[in-house]
């Protein structure tokens, strides 16, 4: 087994590949990521979603990647009537993160005021798939941080095992994980936790995943003072406010990370109105509740007895 | 057989071309009125060749390349959230990499 680790898209980048060129992967990875930033960025000022932000409700020609990028967001606002929804972005700059995060936090921002509105939802956007344009009313600004980034761990991973060879490969981009070809003997192992810095040899929840993804969303991440009061990255469409729904963290097992993000998203923001529905997605989840408990839903590898969040 | 019925050639003729008349009339009116019901069908429901949003909801999930394109033009329903298709297990090991929010 070998393993890479770099920083990209403003998170940790982790690559392990078994029985692999990993050089190879690397290089592979390093450039899906790079296409994937510059086309989904939010904070890059020359990214094609920021100049597509700023074209006003005119069609706009975007390439494969972003198309792709913007179909997947709608189909997961589809997929969770909106609880996940890209056309949060205005939101999430009136609440003050409108800058890569590692410059949100250390902004003496405490004072400045802050705002709170609901999306436009995410059926304003137009597509046109034959001429592959894209249309945003003016106003209305996409945010893709959340199902991009589970997106490009999924393209990541196919791009790592074209290059790598014959063996098996995982990608981690901050805890959003995807796995792809044959799997270690036992499975890839993996350590659940709240937040994607713990060391992945710490305390906790280790699960070995033998295919598709593992995603995790936490309030307990991603946090700045505004106005004053604490706020977090994990925004509810309906209110443009931070959510505080009955979990504070939301791991998800499922076929594919952009699936596995997307329920992990809506659980955090639905909260336990979004229960049913989870039940019933057949997936495996993990769920904190805000006093800390544990709950699990599915088949959730059983938790050793003690084991905290 | 009655004589009496029987047409001149000039009269299968002029029968001939009536046909004909009434047969472009025809096809020109239907040709016409799958036009008229393409433009209201166009115009009730999303997902016309202009896209709308409701074209995210019917978006191919034909496997992307490494570029993120898609190699097929078809379109389908909402793709589902799939669970993974072997169940995660509990193990002893030690981590390698954490899930975790970021």
């Amino acid at each position: 087994m070998a393993g890479l680790s770099w920083r990209a898209l403003g998170t940790r980048v982790d690559l392990l590949v078994d029985e692999g060129d990993i050089d190879a992967a690397g290089q592979a990875v390093a450039a899906v990521l790079a296409a994937v930033d510059q086309a989904c960025s939010r904070f890059r000022t020359d990214s094609e979603l920021t100049a597509l932000n700023a074209a006003a409700g005119r069609p706009t020609r975007v390439s494969a990647l972003l198309f792709r990028a913007i179909s997947a967001a709608l189909v997961a606002a589809e997929q969770t009537a909106g609880l996940v929804d890209p056309t949060i972005g205005r939101s999430m700059r009136l609440v003050g993160y409108d800058l890569d995060f590692s410059q949100v936090a250390d902004l003496p921002a405490a004072a400045a005021p802050i705002r709170f509105e609901s999306v436009a939802g995410w059926r304003v956007v137009d597509l046109d798939r034959r001429a592959r344009t894209v249309r945003v009313p003016a106003g209305v600004e996409l945010d893709l941080g959340s199902t991009g980034k589970a997106l490009a761990a999924d393209l990541a991973v196919l791009a790592a095992i074209d290059a790598a060879g014959p063996g098996g490969a995982l990608v981690s981009l901050g805890g959003d994980i995807a796995v792809a070809g044959r799997a270690p003997e036992g499975g890839w192992p993996i350590l659940v936790a709240e937040n994607s810095e713990v060391p992945a040899d710490g305390c906790g929840q280790v699960i070995a995943l033998h295919d598709g993804a593992v995603a995790t969303s936490s309030t307990t991440v991603r946090r700045w003072l505004r106005a004053g009061r604490p706020v977090h990255h994990l925004l509810d469409p309906r209110t443009g406010r931070p959510a505080e729904g009955r979990w504070r963290t939301a791991s998800v097992i499922a076929a594919t990370c952009l699936d596995a993000n997307t329920v992990a998203t809506a659980a955090i923001v639905g909260g336990a109105a979004a229960n049913d529905w989870l039940t019933g997605l057949g997936v495996a989840a993990r769920l904190v509740t805000a006093d800390g408990s544990l709950e699990t839903v599915g088949l959730w590898p059983a938790l050793a007895p003690g084991v905290a969040a | 057989m009655n004589s009496a019925n029987r047409t001149t050639p000039l009269e299968r003729d002029r029968a001939i071309r009536r046909l004909r008349t009434i047969t472009v009339g025809t096809t020109l009116a239907a040709i016409a009125a799958a036009g008229a019901f393409g433009t209201i069908a166009a115009a009730t429901f999303s997902g016309s060749s202009t896209g709308t949003s409701a074209d995210a909801g019917t978006t191919t999930t034909t496997p992307a390349t490494t570029d993120g394109s898609t190699t097929s033009d078809a379109t389908q329903a909402t793709p589902t959230i799939q669970p993974a298709a072997t169940a995660a297990t509990t193990t002893m090991a030690h981590g390698q990499v954490t899930t975790g929010g970021s």
